[in-house]
């Protein structure tokens, strides 16, 4: 028996749904109305593609996926470059937004930043919370993925890090060549899985975007919520539409992230 | 300044500036124990005015919510059972040193890359095949899709406790004569535990968080995700209450991890 036999049930299991979801949700995006047997066409892919609050949403989800992965790992850098240095409880503390729903970071959001939230008693700002350009949502995603790229880097940045920057020192070079020759090859592979799953996640987020974000533009995941509230049953397969263009827009972003990883790899 | 100087003032300042950080992604959840029991805390105002329970009573009293938590107990729970001995056997078989990387790497991706899907198209799917399955709307068949999500999460955690080590000891402990079982209980589970642990708990907050997946597949069976969504701009104080049971298992996972690195 082959030794990797005992990772088939994961396989199947993972795999086998994820596919079967997909297939149902391309088959549902084809099959417009509610009868089972009704016949195949592409009604709802051009009902959708010429709705512009669809493009709308398109465009909401890409600016605030684009934003909270940018900011999230423009500030994991520096901060991992201090953690590295960290005691285990500094990491402990980083740490503990992991694992804390994305709910309750909006809940919390709402509670700082929204309208008569603490911070709007005690400085008079607010707008953040429901915002158009979408900073609500931005923003539980940098508090949410900062620590978690945060740890990814530190964890990166091992000792051997630390010496071969103490070579490039020591051979005159600059701050600058030490970032190009030994950070930036370090966490480069790490910070791109990273980065991909960041993306992904703000891609394919439901729940935040409904807690903390504007009741217009949609998201793409809340597009066809919307849709099914408006008109109800008969709009599946238009919503079916939405989903699968959001699933091929985080396909999108994970093939990025291969070709990333594999230019990374020669690299190093 | 010289060079050493010049990195411990770098040590310090990064130190301090990483604790700073720390502190502020984690001190914001202090504020849902002062909301829970702010009966009235009325704009401009920073200190509530009146503290009570009444977003207490109004969780315990609507009987949708009790409904949501066991719903999610029982799903998160049976989650995390079927999901344990099949993450188990997963990372087990990719940490051994006769799978080569290339098989590893393939099935690797295999069962992570599903993490990247969005949880409501995965629900929305599922929901045609599992009606026809006869798991449509069911606790079952919310299990089963969240295990999408699951296995992945509790490989990760799972997998760097299967070293090379571990191996050598068991391939001692047969050559001692030891049996499976005893092989098992002495050195396999011990060496395991702590991740075993962590992996469970990061399971049942996987499984415990999530909406998306659960809203596709449900078709309205409450669970506390989505009985809270509409408590967080129309009530703070029982969106507080809801939060606080919802955080619960997290910081219980925190708990473990730290225990974990400690061993």
């Amino acid at each position: 028996m082959p030794p990797w036999i005992g990772a088939v049930p994961a396989v199947l299991l993972v795999g086998g749904l994820s596919l079967v979801s997909l297939w149902g949700l391309i088959g549902r995006s084809f099959r417009p109305g509610l009868l089972v047997g009704a016949p195949l066409g592409l009604d709802a892919w051009r009902s959708v593609m010429s709705d512009g609050s669809f493009w709308a949403a398109v465009g909401f989800t890409l600016r605030t996926a684009l934003v909270a992965t940018a900011l999230s790992v423009a500030l994991s850098i520096p901060l991992g470059r201090a953690l590295q240095r960290g005691t285990p409880a500094l990491r402990s503390m980083m740490g503990l937004q992991i694992p804390v729903p994305h709910l309750v970071v909006g809940a919390l959001a709402i509670a700082w930043i929204g309208p008569a939230g603490l911070v709007d008693r005690l400085v008079g700002v607010e707008g953040l919370i429901g915002s158009r350009f979408g900073w609500g949502v931005v923003l539980v995603y940098v508090v949410k993925e900062v620590p978690f790229l945060t740890i990814l880097v530190a964890t990166a940045l091992d000792p051997a890090t630390s010496d071969l920057e103490e070579a490039v020192r020591g051979l005159g070079g600059n701050r600058w060549d030490r970032w190009r020759t030994v950070i930036l090859p370090s966490i480069a592979q790490p910070l791109t899985v990273g980065t991909v799953i960041v993306a992904a996640f703000v891609v394919g987020a439901t729940e935040v975007p409904l807690a903390v974000g504007p009741l217009s533009p949609d998201a793409m995941t809340t597009y066809g919520l919307t849709l099914g509230r408006l008109r109800g049953p008969i709009a599946r397969a238009d919503e079916a539409v939405a989903l699968v263009s959001t699933t091929v827009v985080v396909a999108a972003i994970a093939s990025v992230g291969f070709v990333l990883l594999g230019r990374f790899r020669r690299v190093r | 300044m010289s060079d050493s100087s010049q990195q411990r003032s770098g040590v310090s300042a990064g130190t301090v500036s990483a604790w700073l950080i720390a502190v502020l992604f984690s001190v914001p959840l202090l504020i849902l124990p002062v909301q829970a029991i702010a009966d009235e805390w009325r704009a401009p105002s920073v200190a509530p005015q009146r503290w009570g329970l009444r977003g207490l009573d109004a969780v315990v009293t609507d009987p949708l919510v009790p409904r949501a938590l066991l719903n999610s107990f029982l799903i998160a729970g049976a989650a995390v059972i079927i999901s344990l001995p099949i993450t188990w056997w997963a990372a087990r078989s990719l940490s051994s040193p006769t799978v080569r990387g290339s098989m590893r790497v393939k099935i690797g991706i295999a069962i992570l890359l599903p993490l990247l899907l969005p949880p409501l198209a995965v629900g929305q799917g599922l929901r045609h095949a599992f009606l026809s399955a006869g798991l449509g709307f069911s606790l079952a068949g919310i299990v089963l899709s969240h295990l999408v999500f699951v296995i992945p999460y509790m490989l990760v955690v799972l997998l760097p406790s299967f070293t090379e080590e571990l191996f050598q000891r068991e391939e001692a402990a047969i050559g001692l004569g030891a049996g499976v079982w005893w092989r098992w209980r002495l050195i396999t589970l011990p060496s395991v535990r702590p991740n075993l642990q962590v992996a469970g708990a990061l399971g049942f907050v996987v499984s415990w968080s999530q909406y998306g997946t659960t809203l596709g597949v449900g078709g309205g069976i409450p669970t506390l995700p989505l009985v809270l969504l509409p408590f967080l701009r129309s009530d703070p104080q029982v969106s507080a209450v809801l939060s606080l049971i919802f955080v619960a298992p997290a910081m219980l996972a925190i708990g473990l991890s730290v225990r974990a690195n400690r061993r």
